[in-house]
C-alpha cells in the first residue's frame, strides 16, 4: 500500500515537474530574446552561410548566414503566441458550447450539426481564407486554427458532460435544489476539466504544426520574423546536405509539445482527488 | 488421497509486497456436496475461488495446496496450459455479472458449443451445436433452439445466467464454483436460478462451492458452510449447526443482520397526519429511438395508472423488482421527472406541471437519498461542500461559519466525525458514504425523505446500521419516509405501509404486516414465496420450493 502511494505521487510530480520545466524553459528563452540574443536574428551575412555549430554560432547558420540559435530564441515567442491564441480561442469557446449541448436537448441538435459542418471544413483552408480576408499574420492564422479546433473541444466536453449528467450526483444536485447553471459550474465543469486539459495539450501540438504549414504557404508568420515551423520548412531542401538545419527547430518543437503534454497530464492527475490520495 | 473431489489446504493469497489477503483456508468438497462460503465484501471469498481456479489477478500469489481428484499434481503448481485444460472441463465457474461474462458479439449457442469443442476433441461442429441446444434446454430456457441463436443482449439477466450455468456444466465438471451468481438478479429469478444450480449439480454429482454474502441463500442451497472474515475462515460446519448454534460472534452478528426483527414501525402504525404526497392516476411513457423510418417510435410504459397517498409521518415502502417502475415513481415524487398523464401533488400543490424554477418549495421539503453511495457524491467535492450543497442551492445559511456549523451538526447526526468535512468521498467506505448522502438530504430540514434503494449496495451488517440510522432520524426529525427497495425484508423492517409495484402497476397496497401475512395479489404471493430466509431453509424449504411459485405470471 505504501509502495503504491509513493510511486503514485512520484509520477504525478515527475510529469508535472518535467512538463513545467520544459514550458518554463520556452518561456524563459522567449523573455530573454527580447533583451538579448547571441547575434542579430535578422542579420543576413552571405560570407557565413550554412556553417556548422561553433563557439561563435552555437547552432550554426542558415542559408542566409543568419544565426540559428538567435532565430530559435526569437521563434519561441511565435510558438507561445500560437499556442496561447489557438488553444485559448478553442477552449474558451468550445468548452461552454460542449457543456451546453450536453445539458440542453433543444440546442444540442443544432450546435452538433454546426460542429459537424465545421469539422468537415479543413482547418488550413479556413486559415488561408482568413489570411486572404484579414491579411496574413500570425494572429489571423491562429484565430483561424483556434476556431477550427472548437469542434474537437465541443465533442470531447459534450461526451464528458453527458457522462456527468447521467450520474446520480448530478441528479442529487437537482434534488438539492440546484438549477442548470449551478450544476454546470459546480459539478460538470470540474469533472470535465481533465478532458479539457488533455484536449488542450493535443490542440497545442496541432496548432504549432499548423503554424509551420501555414508559414510555409505564406499565410502564417510573414518573413523575416523567425518561426520554428518555417525554419523547419525552409530546411527541407537542404535536408540531405545540412540535416542539422532541420534538427534544431524539430527538437525545439518536439520539446515544447512534449512539455505541454506532460504538463497537461500532470495537471490532470494533480487535480483528481481520487488519484491524489489513493488508498 | 481420500474420495474428496477437491481438497484445499492452508491456502493463502499474498500481494507482491507481502501483505496477506487470504490466510490458512482449509476446505474439502465431497462428490455432489454443496458447500457455502459466506463473507462480506473484502473478506477474500472471491480471491479464494480465483486462487482455486488459478485465475488470480496480476500481482497476487497463492500458496498452500489445492488438489483435484483425478489429477496427480497440486493445482497451484500446475502450469497455465494444463490448468486451461481443466478449467471449463473438470473445474467450472459461474460469475456474478452474466452480461460481462458473455461475449457480446457471439451467439450464446456458439459460446456453449465452444466450451464443448475446447475440451472434447472428438466432437464435431454439428454435434457440439446440437449438444449446446440440449444444454440450454436443461437450464430451462424457453425455446432453446431459438435461444441458441440469440446474442447476450437479447436475453434477460436471468436468462444470461442460465446460459452461463449451461456453459459451466457443459463438460460435466467435478467441481463448480459459483461466485455470487444471483446477487444481481431479482428474487423471483434468483429462486429459479438457485433451483437450477442445485438440480444441475445433483444430477451430475458435481461438487458445488457457493460463494455469497447472503446467509439465507446458503441455508437454502448448501449442506455445509464456511464463514470467512478478513481473509480467514472463522467458523465452519453443517448449515444446521452453524446457523442455529453459531460459535463465533461474527457469525452471530451476520445472522442477526440477516434475520432482522419485524419492525417496530409496523406496530406503531401511523400517527397518521394529513396527506402530504399524493399521486393520482400517474402514468409515465418512455419513447425509445426509432427502429425503422416507417414505424412510429416504440413506446414503453414505465408506470401505468398509479394512485396512492402518503400521509405526514408515515413510513411508506415501495417494493418491486427491476423494471417494475420503482425509480420512475421516485423521480416523479421528487419532481425530477414529469408524468405523461395524471397528477403528483405535494402538500396539496400540483408539482407535475411546474418548471424547475418554481419547484423551490418542493426542494426545501422533499429530499432524496440515492442507491449508489459512490455515484451520488461528486468525486471532486469535499464532503463539507457536498453536505452544504442544498443550503447553498436554496440560499440558506449564507454565512460561511453558519454553514460550517450546520455541516458539523449534520455529520454528527449521521455518526461521522467533524473532520470528515474536509475529506473527499473516495476516502470513505460504502456505509460512510451513504451517511454523507443522508446528511446532505437532511441539510435543508426537509419534511419528506425519499430513499431509493439506500442499502442495496451495502453489506448486511452495514445495512442494518444504516436502516437503524434512517429509522431514528425519521423519528427525531419527524420525517415522512418513502422507502423504495427490491428487498422485502428491508422494507418490512422499516415501513408501516407497503405498496407493491409490478410492471409499472401498483398491484397491492396496505399495512406492512397485512401485506406480508395475507398477500392479496398473486404477484405479491410469488414474491414472498421466492425470498429465501434462514428460518425457512432450516425448516426444510428447498431451492425448488422457492421457485415453485404461482405460475400465472411470466418471467420478464
Amino acid at each position: 500500500m505504501s509502495a503504491a502511494r509513493t510511486r503514485g505521487t512520484g509520477t504525478v510530480n515527475l510529469s508535472l515537474l518535467a512538463g513545467g520545466a520544459l514550458i518554463g524553459l520556452v518561456i524563459l528563452v522567449a523573455v530573454v530574446s527580447f533583451v538579448w540574443t547571441p547575434h542579430d536574428p535578422y542579420h543576413v551575412d552571405s560570407t557565413h552561410r550554412l556553417l556548422g555549430p561553433s563557439p561563435t554560432y552555437w547552432l550554426g547558420t542558415d542559408t542566409f548566414g543568419r544565426d540559428i540559435a538567435s532565430r530559435l530564441m526569437v521563434g519561441s515567442r511565435t510558438t507561445l503566441f500560437v499556442g496561447v491564441i489557438a488553444v485559448g480561442v478553442a477552449a474558451v469557446l468550445g468548452t461552454p458550447l460542449g457543456v451546453l449541448t450536453g445539458m440542453t436537448r433543444r440546442l444540442a441538435g443544432f450546435i452538433m450539426r454546426a460542429t459537424d459542418l465545421a469539422m468537415a471544413f479543413p482547418a488550413l483552408l479556413l486559415a488561408i481564407m482568413f489570411g486572404a480576408v484579414f491579411g496574413s499574420s500570425t494572429l489571423t492564422a491562429m484565430v483561424a486554427i483556434g476556431l477550427a479546433s472548437i469542434p474537437a473541444f465541443v465533442r470531447v466536453v459534450r461526451a464528458g458532460t453527458l457522462q456527468v449528467m447521467s450520474t446520480e450526483y448530478a441528479l442529487a444536485a437537482r434534488a438539492a435544489g440546484r438549477r442548470g447553471p449551478g450544476i454546470a459550474v459546480r459539478h460538470v465543469l470540474p469533472n470535465v476539466m481533465s478532458l479539457v486539459i488533455v484536449q488542450a495539450s493535443v490542440s497545442f501540438a496541432i496548432a504549432v504544426l499548423a503554424e509551420a504549414g501555414l508559414s510555409f504557404l505564406g499565410f502564417g508568420t510573414p518573413p523575416p520574423t523567425p518561426s520554428w515551423g518555417r525554419m523547419l520548412q525552409e530546411s527541407q531542401e537542404l535536408l540531405f546536405t545540412h540535416p542539422l538545419l532541420a534538427v534544431w527547430p524539430g527538437v525545439a518543437i518536439a520539446l515544447a509539445v512534449l512539455g505541454f503534454n506532460l504538463f497537461g497530464d500532470g495537471l490532470r492527475d494533480r487535480y483528481d482527488p481520487r488519484l491524489e490520495r489513493r488508498r | 488421497m481420500s474420495k474428496e473431489t477437491l481438497t484445499v489446504r492452508r491456502l493463502a493469497v499474498h500481494r507482491h509486497d507481502g501483505e496477506a489477503l487470504v490466510t490458512g483456508v482449509d476446505l474439502t468438497l465431497a462428490p455432489g456436496e454443496r458447500v457455502g462460503l459466506i463473507g462480506e465484501s473484502g473478506s477474500g471469498k472471491s480471491l479464494t475461488a480465483l486462487a482455486i481456479m488459478g485465475l488470480l489477478p496480476e500481482g497476487l500469489r497463492a500458496s498452500g495446496s489445492v488438489r483435484l481428484a483425478g489429477t496427480s499434481t497440486d493445482l497451484l503448481d500446475t502450469g497455465e496450459r494444463a490448468l486451461a485444460d481443466l478449467r471449463g472441463n473438470r473445474l467450472s465457474m459461474v460469475f456474478q455479472e452474466p452480461m460481462s461474462a458473455l461475449n457480446p458479439l457471439m451467439r450464446v449457442g456458439d459460446q456453449v458449443a465452444e466450451v464443448l469443442r475446447l475440451h472434447q476433441t472428438g466432437i464435431g461442429r454439428a454435434a457440439a451445436a446440437a449438444k449446446a441446444v440440449e444444454l440450454l434446454d436443461q437450464v430451462r430456457l424457453p425455446d432453446p433452439a431459438q435461444a441458441a441463436r440469440a446474442y447476450p443482449h437479447q436475453l434477460s439477466g436471468g436468462q444470461r445466467q442460465r446460459v452461463l450455468i449451461a456453459m459451466a456444466l457443459a463438460n460435466e465438471p467435478a467441481v463448480l464454483l459459483c461466485d455470487e451468481p444471483t446477487s444481481a438478479l431479482d428474487v423471483t429469478v434468483q429462486a429459479q436460478i438457485l433451483d437450477l444450480i442445485v438440480a444441475g449439480t445433483a444430477h451430475r454429482d458435481t461438487s458445488l462451492l457457493f460463494i455469497t454474502h447472503d446467509l439465507a441463500v446458503v441455508a437454502t442451497v448448501c449442506s455445509r458452510v464456511l464463514v470467512m472474515r478478513d481473509g480467514s475462515i472463522v467458523e465452519s460446519g453443517p448449515v444446521e449447526q452453524v446457523f442455529t448454534r453459531p460459535q463465533h460472534p461474527y457469525t452471530q452478528a451476520l445472522l442477526d443482520a440477516a434475520e432482522p426483527p419485524a419492525s417496530d414501525a409496523a406496530s406503531s402504525v401511523q400517527k397518521a397526519g394529513q396527506s402530504l404526497l399524493s399521486v393520482e392516476n400517474a402514468a409515465r411513457v418512455y419513447t425509445r429511438p426509432r427502429t425503422s423510418l416507417l414505424t412510429p417510435r416504440p413506446r414503453v410504459a414505465g408506470l401505468r395508472d398509479v394512485s396512492f397517498d402518503v400521509a405526514a409521518g408515515q413510513r411508506f415502502g415501495i417494493v418491486g423488482e427491476s423494471g417494475s417502475g420503482k425509480s420512475t415513481l421516485v423521480r416523479l415524487l421528487a419532481g425530477l421527472d414529469r408524468p405523461t398523464s395524471g397528477s403528483v401533488r405535494f402538500a396539496g400543490r400540483e408539482i407535475s406541471a411546474l418548471p424547475e424554477r418554481r419547484l423551490r418549495f418542493l426542494r426545501e421539503d422533499v429530499q432524496m437519498v440515492f442507491q449508489d453511495p459512490s455515484g451520488s457524491l461528486d468525486p471532486r467535492m469535499r464532503v463539507g461542500e457536498i453536505v452544504a450543497e442544498p443550503l447553498v442551492a436554496l440560499g440558506r445559511a449564507r454565512l460561511r461559519t453558519e454553514r460550517a456549523n450546520r455541516v458539523r451538526d449534520l455529520l454528527d447526526a449521521v455518526g461521522l466525525p467533524a473532520d470528515a468535512a474536509v475529506r473527499f468521498p473516495h476516502e470513505f467506505s460504502g456505509g460512510q458514504r451513504q451517511r454523507i448522502s443522508i446528511a446532505r438530504a437532511l441539510a435543508p430540514a426537509p419534511k419528506v425523505l425519499i430513499a431509493d434503494e439506500p442499502v442495496s449496495a451495502l453489506d448486511a451488517s452495514v445495512r442494518s446500521r444504516i436502516l437503524e440510522l434512517l429509522a431514528s432520524l425519521a423519528d427525531s426529525h419527524e420525517l415522512t419516509l418513502v422507502f423504495v427497495s427490491h428487498d422485502l425484508a428491508v422494507v418490512r423492517q422499516i415501513c408501516d405501509t407497503i405498496g407493491v409495484l409490478h410492471q409499472g402497476e401498483l398491484v397491492e397496497i396496505g399495512p406492512t404486516e397485512q401485506v406480508y401475512t395475507q398477500p392479496a395479489h398473486p404477484y405479491t404471493r410469488r414474491l414472498l414465496t421466492a425470498i429465501p430466509t434462514v428460518t425457512r431453509a432450516l425448516a426444510g424449504v428447498s431451492a425448488s420450493d422457492l421457485a415453485s411459485a404461482p405460475a400465472d405470471l411470466p418471467e420478464h
